[in-house]
């Protein structure tokens, strides 16, 4: 494949070694896999499954991105006529594109496993594409954010389990505490666990529509903000 | 209008270094160079045209197009080799070459063709498919020069471009510096390479301690050594100096490790009157050396330092 645009050739270093793609497939399922199968408590599953996704996609993107930082290549890229807002579209877009191949087995093994309404169905799938989308989003702007491959780890790990508290990840939220729930819902992976959670059948906070509409609208709402902010985000460091 | 215009450019780092108070005006086909040893401003400079450092005084067009307010206009003007090298590395030299001939708005028949007279230009065509991690230094240098070159920019930025380049490669790009020019296009090169700037450039500016020193013609700047020429002589049996410190033109006669280094104004015979006053002295000679005086001595003569940067 000859790479005319940055999300085809994420796509063509993706598909370049069969080995790394290989890796990159059979990691997410490693970790994710046994825990959907060995069935243990709704919440735990839905909270496995979006953290995995917020993990990849911020570690995905923030640790590739800062090592072409790092290399010089993502200051050629910018150098280059295209607008910083069609750079950063392409780059999210390519990344989520890449996470969402590695995540598809996991979300696949898990729809088999639970076998959801089409309503719960739908909002996995739409929360996934979203949630996917955001954690790449957050990766882009990290990676844009600091220097050096060391500091991106430290931040990216700070900021996952930060999300992944927040959205209720390692402990179920309970609807009697509105404060959590009020928090909780600012963050775009709450309503991915939900959805989740509603699509093995346990006790999800929202319904599917609720899910699916404010993660579809909070993560479309992110990427517009971003795509703005662009020639701020993306300026070139000197 | 002219191609590069620069008013009082300065952007300085902390520790002293970087560019300071640069005002130049390049025109249209012109090879511009800057000399200077490391750490004077070259790369500083080439980076803030490129738009990829931002000047914190002064202010510069680029065919007309202010650098601080369109910084987009000028990126698709301008084809910049940076130091060093940058590329994706699992991917081939051919699919990174072909990401940027795209990226600069060439349509598909366009960049294969060009990429294909690039590549064989450059000497990688047999390696265009492999991943460019497996290439060596000087490939890859090639590789990002060849990208700077493709869409055939009306200005072009080459920080030192001969860096990691085989003699072959040196020549070619020499040659292709002209050709370019001549059809018009401005070049500015940052480089320590005085024989490329002698060879290539049609004016230099030698930049010292961040500031453009002196600016001139080659020529001029050779022409006001005062024509002196350096030969060295490696002896097997030596002689006395004053046969030759007696020779017409002769102004010095210095030892250095093998036998006599001699400074004289350069005449017509006068290396065969240095080579007789020795063999009739009872010398045999060994080696001999002659070296014309370049732009690195010019640099002395103007700044007090030599290009590598000491007195």
């Amino acid at each position: 494949m000859l790479p005319s645009t940055l999300w085809q050739k994420e796509l063509a270093e993706t598909f370049a070694s069969k080995r790394s793609l290989a890796i990159k497939l059979a990691f997410p399922l490693a970790l994710a896999g046994p825990v959907i199968i060995a069935s243990p408590p709704p919440a735990v599953t839905a909270g496995a499954v979006a953290f995995l996704v917020l993990f990849v996609g911020v570690f995905g993107s923030a640790v590739g991105l800062a090592q072409e930082r790092r290399e010089g290549i993502w200051q050629r890229v910018m150098l280059t006529p295209h607008s910083p807002g069609r750079l950063l579209a392409e780059v999210v877009l390519a990344n989520a594109a890449v996470d969402l191949l590695q995540l598809s087995p996991v979300f696949a093994i898990f729809l088999l496993r639970f076998r959801p309404s089409t309503p719960w169905l739908v909002a996995v799938l739409v929360g996934g594409v979203a949630a996917t989308l955001v954690a790449g989003l957050l990766g882009v702007l990290l990676a844009s954010a600091v220097e050096g491959s060391g500091e991106v780890h430290l931040y990216a790990a700070v900021l996952v389990f930060a999300l992944a508290g927040l959205s209720g990840l390692f402990f179920p939220l309970r609807a009697e505490n509105a404060w959590q729930v009020a928090v909780a819902r600012a963050s775009p992976f709450t309503y991915l666990a939900q959805a989740l959670l509603g699509a093995e059948g346990g006790p999800a906070l929202f319904g599917p529509l609720d899910s699916a509409l404010s993660l579809g609208l909070l993560s479309a709402g992110l990427l517009g903000v971003a795509l703005l902010a662009a020639p701020r985000l993306l300026r070139l460091r000197d | 209008m002219d191609a590069v215009e620069t008013y009082g450019l300065t952007r300085l780092y902390a520790a002293h270094r970087g560019i300071e108070g640069a005002t130049l005006r390049l025109a249209r086909g012109e090879v511009f160079g800057f000399l200077g040893p490391n750490g004077s401003g070259k790369s500083t400079l080439l980076g803030v045209l490129a738009t990829r450092l931002g000047p914190r005084a002064g202010s510069f067009r680029i065919l007309g197009h202010d650098g601080a307010r369109e910084p987009a206009a000028i990126r698709r003007l301008i084809g910049y080799l940076p130091e060093g090298t940058a590329h994706w590395g699992t991917l081939s030299g051919f699919q990174n070459a072909w990401f940027f001939a795209r990226a600069y708005g060439l349509g598909q028949a366009e960049a294969r063709a060009r990429l294909e007279g690039f590549f064989t230009w450059a000497g990688l065509w047999d390696q265009r498919g492999a991943p460019v991690e497996t290439y060596s230094y000087g490939m890859k240098r090639k590789l990002a020069l060849l990208e700077a070159l493709v869409h055939l920019p009306p200005v072009l930025l080459l920080d030192e471009p001969t860096l990691g380049l085989d003699y072959a490669s040196e020549v070619a790009l020499r040659a292709r510096l002209a050709e370019l020019a001549a059809a018009g296009t401005t070049v500015l090169i940052a480089t320590n390479d005085v024989a490329l700037a002698q060879a290539v450039c049609h004016r230099v500016a030698f930049l010292h301690r961040g500031r453009v020193a002196e600016t001139g013609r080659p020529g001029d700047f050779l022409a006001a050594l005062g024509g002196r020429v350096e030969i060295a002589l490696t002896l097997t049996q030596a002689v006395d100096p004053a046969l030759l410190r007696g020779l017409p033109g002769v102004e010095a006669v210095t030892f250095q490790e093998g036998g006599p280094l001699v400074v004289a104004m350069d005449r017509p015979g006068l290396l065969a009157d240095v080579v007789s006053a020795v063999t009739a002295g009872g010398g045999r000679i060994a080696h001999v050396r002659v070296r014309e005086p370049d732009l690195g001595d010019a640099f002395i003569r103007v700044t007090g330092e030599s290009m590598a940067g000491g007195r």
